[in-house]
């Protein structure tokens, strides 16, 4: 194992290598702070290049920069209120609600450090646990998912802000937007008008582009708006005071830690789900829960965690079954095929010292964000010093470009036009917008999910409650569901004690 | 330099022409003089991207032109399709042609044979029959057997959505054997690894998908293949039998992969380009970029791919035509 | 500007409720096979409906002190200006309809030179940095990342783009 372990050291660590996740590491960092761009698309991006790579490098490449991506996904969410990666989208409010408070040191420092402890933690855990974790992950067929997808529409309802009605509309509308296109199940297109360039359905990165960026800059030209004024000019030092507010928010960090890589373990659910979840998690057991959306601390040190250690966990079904945790280790698994190592539970015998790059290049990459991250973050002060009025049209063009390079169709730069003209609107009438994007990232996943597991149990919902897991993850769905009506109870019980 | 300068000149001819003036029989005479776009219909780093980009490398180094790939996977890859035969007929926009007789019976879109000039064939899977380890089905004919006697019995995964490659075959098999297709338990689902695994978390009782994807879980002694719907057992595990030798008569098909291009491509165009196509299909990268991976070399050349093309056309409306109970 | 007025957004909800239902209710069934009775409609319907309550309800409820709302915000907004957002959309739209046959750079140029005089540079320094953004963004894109950017009217120069 040492030999293994020394040779894969001798191999990461050559020029070569260190020059490779050195240049993958700048391009994962200016991906994912492009509003829209995700890690995702940073790693589908890395494909031709890394098509001559040895296997270490090309997947060295594709762990760094799908790592930076998900950190730089909270630059441009901190300082311009465009969250650059979906996984950023759960806590944009808190982040720039602190630029606002002249702040934005203090939230890039929380987001960078935890990004980068999260990130070792998921590592971590993938180096030591991989085969057992991966076992418990093949455990869950459509009944499991369709709970924990149920259990993450549920947490929706503590991220909402304001009237909770909107918060429904904003969640239907989403869950509506997701249905568009050929139905997986039935194969009909819904929802087309005959239109081609629907048929495929609305992409993601484009729908988060519109709603966020392009609405964005309607708003800025609309009314030059003083919302984005940033009233601070100088960035003060990012790590200043972060070691007392790690220190506060350990609590918020493990958790993060913990159910950011146990999320990315489970496939299909990755890192913008993990935020999700982690960041209600941690709403719903704060002291504080009133500061969650006005710029919390605690929120975004849990959820800025959870999403860096889902990009590691999902390694660990990937590296151990060959089954994808999301949708960036899909594109590895395709890669390191290619390279003709074949993940499956040989590949540790097979392919050690390989395996143990994977590891130790995910060491490497979380350590190498503390300070890129940090460059990446002084040069972020262009953004603060920029007149808005020069930003706004190049954001503009990264915009239709980025759009443009999801599926190589200019239809989808349509949608993000779209979608940023609905984004514009719901914002003037008070809708969120973060429970419309996870409806439209759980959707698919939610319906598909019932009805195979509906045509497996042949129509029967005893079988949604019959297996373990199934039935754990339904009893914690539906105890949430109650709790408001046990405490309304409990209080009613108080007061006429009284 | 000649090549830039002639290029120049060109233009600067072109520019007074409106720029457009460029005829197709010079055009073709010389292709490829600029990039040649290829179209995938499947996203970066999946099979098909694989083999595609494998090949474009080829005839990249054969030709001296950049074959640019470009991954339009939406909509199981319609819009890819949708982008190359609605292209000019001039051989500089290519694309992937693999199973699509089924968008036009499921109402997805209406492409016929006529909508493409099928190139060549360079690859071919064959589908496979997969179930849990320690599951009661140990070949063919006990499947066929239960399906007779119960055709709900088992649940079976498709292997991605259903109605196309992995299950097409299959049924097909099942219709011949006598077996009440309308009733059968298809179950749809993302993608060959989701479909796994169900398959493992005891969720499904049979997978429909190709051998590599499952070496995996095979090696893990989570999964076990009953039989291969080739003709001959195959090189990257010659341990899974035939259905042919379990069933006495040939059940053979899959998935495969070809270049295509619009429709009424000039013929000589179709020759030079099948004729590079062959070439890199030949040479010794190819070969071994594709064994790597285990994916199959089957070589069709225009005429034999398509006719192919005919008789899928005809075996998928067969088959979803009996699904429906039509 | 004025706020959207909560009871007529509840009553475009409660239209567009009903819309989205009526629409997956005439959704056919599964074409082969699925033996269940939850067709395409079924989900979308669902959601349709939801909509459509949390619409009435909205609409009867009426406006509520919005707890959130910033009213120093609302009051420096001012009324909104319709010719820059316009152009904003218009030049997004002539990207989808435009950039194949003009091309990448000569359309990303034009944009940024207009929005960026919207912004109140001078032409010349806008026609500059334009020019610099725009190959930046190309070369990056196109050449470094393969994504395939158009290259338009300047196809015939293609060998050198």
């Amino acid at each position: 194992m040492m030999v293994h372990i020394l040779s894969a050291a001798s191999e990461l660590f050559s020029p070569y290598v260190m020059a490779v996740i050195f240049g993958s590491a700048v391009f994962g960092l200016f991906i994912g702070a492009i509003p829209g761009l995700t890690a995702t698309m940073a790693t589908a991006l890395l494909v031709p290049i890394t098509f001559y790579m040895d296997p270490v490098p090309a997947v060295a490449a594709m762990v760094t920069a799908s790592a930076m991506a998900m950190f730089a996904g909270d630059i441009p969410s901190a300082l311009l209120r465009m969250p650059g990666t979906p996984a950023s989208a759960a806590y944009t409010d808190d982040a720039f609600a602190l630029t606002k408070k002249g702040m934005a040191h203090v939230s890039l420092g929380i987001c960078l450090l935890t990004s980068a402890i999260g990130g070792i933690f998921g590592a971590l855990v993938l180096s030591a646990f991989a085969p057992p974790l991966a076992s418990l992950a093949l455990k869950f067929s459509s009944f499991e998912y369709f709970w924990l997808c149920l259990l993450g529409l549920t947490t929706s309802a503590f991220i909402m802000q304001g009237s909770p009605i909107k918060g429904i509309i904003s969640l239907s509308l989403g869950l509506f937007v997701s249905t568009i296109g050929i139905d997986p199940v039935s194969g009909v297109p819904r929802f087309t008008f005959g239109a081609p360039s629907l048929i495929g359905g609305v992409s993601l990165v484009p729908v988060m582009i519109g709603v966020f960026a392009v609405a964005e800059i309607l708003r800025f030209y609309a009314h030059r708006n003083p919302k984005l004024a940033l009233e601070q000019v100088e960035l003060k030092g990012v790590f200043t005071g972060q070691g007392r507010i790690l220190w506060r928010e350990r609590k918020a960090i493990a958790q993060g830690n913990v159910l950011g890589t146990l999320i990315g373990i489970v496939p299909g659910a990755g890192a913008d789900i993990a935020a999700w979840i982690s960041y209600s998690v941690a709403k719903k057991f704060s002291r504080k829960p009133e500061e969650y959306g006005r710029g919390s601390e605690e929120g975004l040190a849990a959820a800025g965690a959870a999403n860096n250690a889902a990009v590691s966990g999902a390694y660990i079904p990937a590296l151990v079954f060959g089954i994808p945790g999301d949708a960036i280790t899909a594109i590895v698994i395709g890669v390191l095929f290619m390279k003709g190592v074949n993940p499956g539970p040989t590949i540790f015998l097979n392919n050690p010292s390989t395996v143990y790059g994977i590891f130790m290049a995910f060491l490497v990459a979380n350590l190498l964000m503390i300070p890129l991250g940090w460059v990446a973050i002084r040069c972020g002060r262009v953004i603060l010093k920029a007149r808005l009025s020069i930003l706004m049209p190049i954001i503009l063009v990264f915009c239709m470009v980025g759009s443009f390079a999801v599926d190589n169709t200019v239809a989808a730069v349509g949608v993000a036009l779209a979608f940023g003209v609905i984004g514009y609107f719901m914002e003037e009438a008070g809708i969120p917008i973060a429970p419309f994007v996870l409806g439209i990232v759980l959707g698919p996943l939610v319906e598909q999910n019932f009805l195979t597991s509906m045509m497996k149990s042949g129509g029967s919902f005893v079988a949604f409650f019959d297996r373990p897991i199934a039935a754990g993850l339904a009893l914690v769905t539906i105890m949430i569901w109650l709790s408001p009506l046990l405490a309304f109870w409990r209080r009613r019980k108080l007061v006429d004690q009284a | 330099m000649t090549d830039r300068t002639r290029t120049f000149s060109r233009y600067a001819a072109g520019f007074l022409m409106a720029g457009s003036l460029l005829s197709a029989s010079a055009a073709m005479a010389e292709w490829p003089e600029r990039p040649v776009t290829l179209v995938v219909v499947a996203g970066a780093g999946g099979g098909s991207d694989y083999t595609m980009r494998l090949l474009g490398a080829e005839l990249e180094a054969a030709l001296g032109k950049p074959f640019t790939i470009v991954n339009q996977a939406q909509a199981s890859g319609i819009v890819g399709y949708t982008t190359y035969t609605s292209a000019a007929a001039d051989g500089y926009t290519l694309g992937q042609l693999s199973p699509i007789a089924q968008f036009k019976l499921l109402g997805q879109a209406n492409f016929t044979p006529d909508n493409f000039t099928a190139i060549a064939q360079f690859n071919a899977d064959p589908s496979a029959i997969h179930v849990a380890k320690d599951s009661e089905i140990t070949d063919m004919k006990a499947l066929v057997e239960i399906l007779k006697a119960d055709p709900g019995k088992l649940k079976i995964s498709c292997g991605g959505s259903c109605n196309a490659s992995w299950d097409i075959p299959f049924v097909s098999m099942l219709l011949d054997q006598g077996v009440d297709v309308t009733k059968l338990n298809l179950i749809p689902g993302p993608g060959s690894a989701a479909a796994l695994q169900e398959l493992a978390a005891g969720g499904v009782d049979v997978v429909l998908c190709s051998i590599p994807e499952t070496t995996a879980l095979a090696e893990a002694g989570i999964v076990r293949s009953v039989a291969v719907m080739s003709e001959e057992r195959i090189a990257i595990d010659d341990s899974i039998p035939t259905v042919k030798e379990q069933l006495g008569k040939a059940y053979v098909g899959g998935t495969w992969r070809g270049i295509g291009g619009p429709a009424n491509m000039d013929p000589a165009l179709v020759t030079k380009i099948e004729g590079a196509i062959k070439q890199a299909v030949e040479s010794e990268k190819f070969k071994t970029g594709m064994e790597a991976r285990g994916f199959g070399v089957a070589w069709l050349d225009h005429a034999a791919f398509t006719a192919f093309l005919d008789s899928h056309f005809e075996e998928t409306t067969k088959v979803i035509n009996a699904l429906k109970g039509q | 500007m004025v706020k959207f007025h909560d009871r007529h957004l509840g009553v475009v909800m409660v239209v567009l409720g009903a819309a989205i239902t009526g629409l997956a209710m005439v959704l056919p069934g599964p074409i082969t096979g699925a033996h269940i009775a939850y067709g395409p409609g079924f989900f979308p319907s669902l959601l349709g409906v939801a909509t459509m309550l949390a619409g009435l309800a909205l609409a009867i409820r009426g406006p509520q002190a919005d707890t959130d709302s910033d009213a120093s915000d609302a009051e420096a907004k001012g009324r909104p200006r319709f010719v820059a957002p316009l152009l904003v959309l218009g030049s997004m739209l002539a990207y989808v309809y435009l950039s194949d046959t003009v091309g990448f750079l000569p359309i990303s140029l034009v944009i940024l030179v207009v929005l960026l005089m919207v912004g109140g540079m001078r032409f010349v320094s806008a026609l500059l940095l334009s020019l610099a953004t725009s190959i930046t963004i190309y070369l990056l894109f196109s050449k470094v990342l393969m994504v395939p950017l158009p290259r338009g009217l300047l196809q015939p120069w293609a060998i050198w783009l």
